[in-house]
């Protein structure tokens, strides 16, 4: 497999002409919070729309980076394509299949195409069970034969880069990096097309965090995977995506190639995300901070918006195509 | 304790620094060991700490290296299965291995606080969040009225923009990131004199991680707080703080002002660690890696911890006692291309 993937650069060029893995058209996913004495009171909405109106396709092979705000909605919406979550409004589309209210009986057959990496690795895997446990229960449950299994659990371990020895040990005898491993490895046994990694590396110190990025792209690279990758933080988000999806509040407000979304961002948002990552100095101006009110009307950025304008406060603005893959939701971008 | 005082007398003593007098947490020969499975661990080794007011000490390392159960320890929040020994173990004037519990329980929150890594356990997950800010701030009991405005001030210092959504939310409705904005606000707000903040950045995104590294600021400038701050970001660290001790298998291997350690590292581990982390910054095409693990923390240990992995290994390191050397200026390093002798 790896010889048909192309050099990384002409990989990025390109990404979304290949065939579509993920499509998610529109989607609004809301919690609904219950009607108590107190909410009537203090006037609070008795719906959360935590993901609104959201377009993200993810190509094959692709590898895309969900940023945005603690609280922006990102683990919703990845939850939400792998149908953890039923969205209110809108399509997914996964594999050319709408499965926007597929009953979970038929999500299982869907379920083995996609996989899921936490942050916490120690709390995704059972702690009285073995690794080989853990690795081997997903191939017994899709009806792998025996001696299949073994072989499988092997390679995996391999590929991950842990000893065969590991099989026998317990969650608690292995420390975070060969835990995450153990996890990488468990969502790759049954061969997804898609992975989506929540904040995968966020808590791995900086040496355990480079190993385990290296995995990733290696594994990408070896594996025909696409991976939506969920992180707060911009330099991963750069060195491991051909792509970057930015959410504020429940929006998507502006997706790119990485290159060119790092060189030349044009949502304020962005471009204020951006302008953090080089320079934590003490001198960097505070930034306005408005209340947000999601269910007001208007650009859901505009209470912190440098450059806001009068259109800003009508309605959220669409979202636009402003270049070659590029894009965004801003009346006056920059 | 009688291992560890042989062992401390190969070390270069410590010396205090120059701020002593007004040093707000003092511990010294802090060791803390943990009953696994029959197993002893030995997970805090030797470790010292002096703090002044306003100061922040910036601690790094690899996970599992210790960070948290020092931190844990401070504000002998051990778990159940540890034993602490120290030979000083001070905050202020109170002895913390000698305090009653009911001593603790009073100094905790409003003397010396914690900024939990995981912030779900320290919520009451049966209560909205509005209630936990009314806790705390009827325990601040400085301003009589309406505690819901001073409650909405808290959460918008940490950047939280729709407060009054997340105070009548429950903490299970909030997100990882929100939830531990929220805990650092009611943290700050009771104005404890140290603040050990364990990792309290790692799930937050850049814009709120600088807001809050910038009330940290103020909090440090208005009410003199000391911090340590956890962390295995190098550059929060090194934005944030005034010293910088490193943390590998239990011990500290090197501790320095910031800029020394950042610009000039002394243990290789440091320099492994520094390393890697400018090359995510810098957008390397391939992350260089320390290669190998953490050793095992149960029993007696000869030689340098991170030998195994070192690149500057000699004959010497796996057999003799690593003591702490001084290879510049405020700088200790425990490793033997620095000893003397
Ligand atoms: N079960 C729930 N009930 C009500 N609201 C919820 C629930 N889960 C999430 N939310 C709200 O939805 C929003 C999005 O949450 P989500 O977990 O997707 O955020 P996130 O972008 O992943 O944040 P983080 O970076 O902190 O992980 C948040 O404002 C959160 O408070
Ligand atoms: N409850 C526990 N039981 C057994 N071992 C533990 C427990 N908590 C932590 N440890 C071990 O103690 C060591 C130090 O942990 P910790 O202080 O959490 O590290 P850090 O915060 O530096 O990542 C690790 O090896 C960890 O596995
Ligand atoms: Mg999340
Ligand atoms: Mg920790």
């Amino acid at each position: 497999m790896p010889d048909d993937r192309p050099a990384a650069e002409a990989h990025v060029a390109a990404p979304l002409h290949a065939p579509l893995l993920v499509d998610v058209q529109n989607v609004t996913v809301r919690f609904r919070r219950k009607r108590t004495f107190a909410t009537l009171l203090s006037n609070t909405p008795t719906s959360f729309r935590a993901v609104a109106e959201a377009d993200l396709a993810i190509a094959r092979q692709e590898v895309v980076a969900l940023v945005g705000e603690s609280g922006s909605g990102k683990t919703t919406l990845g939850r939400t394509i792998l149908r953890l979550y039923e969205p209110n409004e809108g399509v997914v589309v996964f594999e050319g299949q709408d499965i926007t209210h597929l009953r979970e009986r038929q999500l299982r057959a869907v379920w083995r195409r996609m996989a899921l990496v936490f942050q916490d690795p120690l709390s995704s895997l059972n702690p009285r069970h073995t690794i080989h446990t853990a690795l081997a229960t997903p191939l017994r449950i899709a009806g792998r034969a025996a001696s299949d299994v073994e072989d499988r659990v092997k390679a995996a371990l391999q590929r991950v880069g842990l000893p065969l020895d590991a099989r026998g040990r317990y969650p608690h005898e292995l420390s975070g990096g060969q835990l995450q491993r153990v996890a990488l490895a468990r969502a790759l046994m049954l061969s997804p097309a898609l992975v989506i990694a929540d904040e995968a590396v966020s808590k791995l110190d900086v040496s355990v965090r480079s190993q385990i990025l290296n995995l990733f792209k290696d594994l990408q690279a070896d594996l025909n995977i696409s991976f939506l990758f969920i992180t707060h933080d911009l330099h991963v988000a750069r060195y491991i995506s051909d792509r970057v999806a930015v959410m504020f509040f429940g929006r998507i407000v502006e997706t790119g190639p990485v290159r060119s979304l790092f060189r030349a961002p044009r949502h304020p948002y962005t471009r204020a995300l951006l302008a953090t990552i080089d320079d934590r100095g003490e001198d960097t101006p505070q930034l306005r901070r408005g209340v947000v009110d999601p269910d007001a009307p208007g650009c859901i950025y505009q209470a912190q918006c440098p450059r806001r304008i009068a259109r800003c406060a009508e309605a959220h603005p669409p979202t636009t195509t402003v270049e070659r893959d590029h894009t965004l939701a801003c009346y006056n971008p920059g | 304790m009688s291992a560890q005082a042989g062992m401390r007398e190969t070390n270069v003593m410590i010396e205090p620094p120059a701020l002593n007098a007004t040093n707000v947490l003092q511990v010294h020969g802090l060791n803390l060991y943990l009953d696994a499975k029959g197993r002893r661990l030995h997970v805090v080794r030797s470790v010292d700490i002096d703090l002044a007011a306003s100061e922040v000490l910036g601690l790094i390392g690899e996970s599992g290296s210790g960070k948290t159960m020092t931190g844990l320890s401070l504000l002998r929040l051990e778990p159940e299965r540890a034993q602490i020994t120290a030979e000083t173990m001070r905050l202020d004037d109170t002895d913390l291995l000698a305090a009653s519990q009911g001593a603790l329980r009073g100094l905790r929150g409003s003397r010396i606080a914690m900024i939990f890594q995981d912030p779900v356990g320290a919520f009451n997950p049966a209560k909205r969040i509005g209630w936990h800010a009314r806790e705390v701030l009827r325990r601040r009991a400085t301003r009589a009225g309406p505690w819901r405005p001073v409650a909405r001030e808290l959460l918008a210092e940490v950047d939280i923009a729709d407060a009054d959504r997340v105070l009548g939310s429950y903490p299970h409705q909030l997100s990882g990131g929100m939830l531990q904005r929220v805990l650092i606000a009611l943290v700050l707000a009771a104005e404890p004199q140290v603040i050990i903040a364990d990792e309290p950045t790692t799930n937050l995104d850049n814009i709120v991680e600088q807001q809050i590294l910038r009330l940290f600021r103020k909090v440090k400038r208005t009410h003199g707080a000391a911090f340590i701050f956890i962390t295995h970001d190098m550059s929060v660290a090194a934005a944030l703080s005034d010293r910088i001790a490193v943390m590998y298998a239990g011990e500290i291997v090197e501790v320095g002002p910031t800029e020394a350690v950042f610009e000039t590292p002394k243990h290789p581990y440091t320099v492994g660690l520094i390393r890697t982390s400018r090359a995510l910054q810098d957008g390397a095409a391939r992350l260089p890696e320390i290669a190998g693990e953490l050793p095992g923390l149960s029993g007696q240990r000869t030689g340098c911890a991170f030998a195994p992995r070192c690149p500057e290994r000699m004959p010497q390191c796996t057999t003799r006692t690593v003591g702490m050397a001084r290879p510049a200026p405020g700088v200790q390093a425990r490793c033997l291309l620095y000893a003397d002798a």
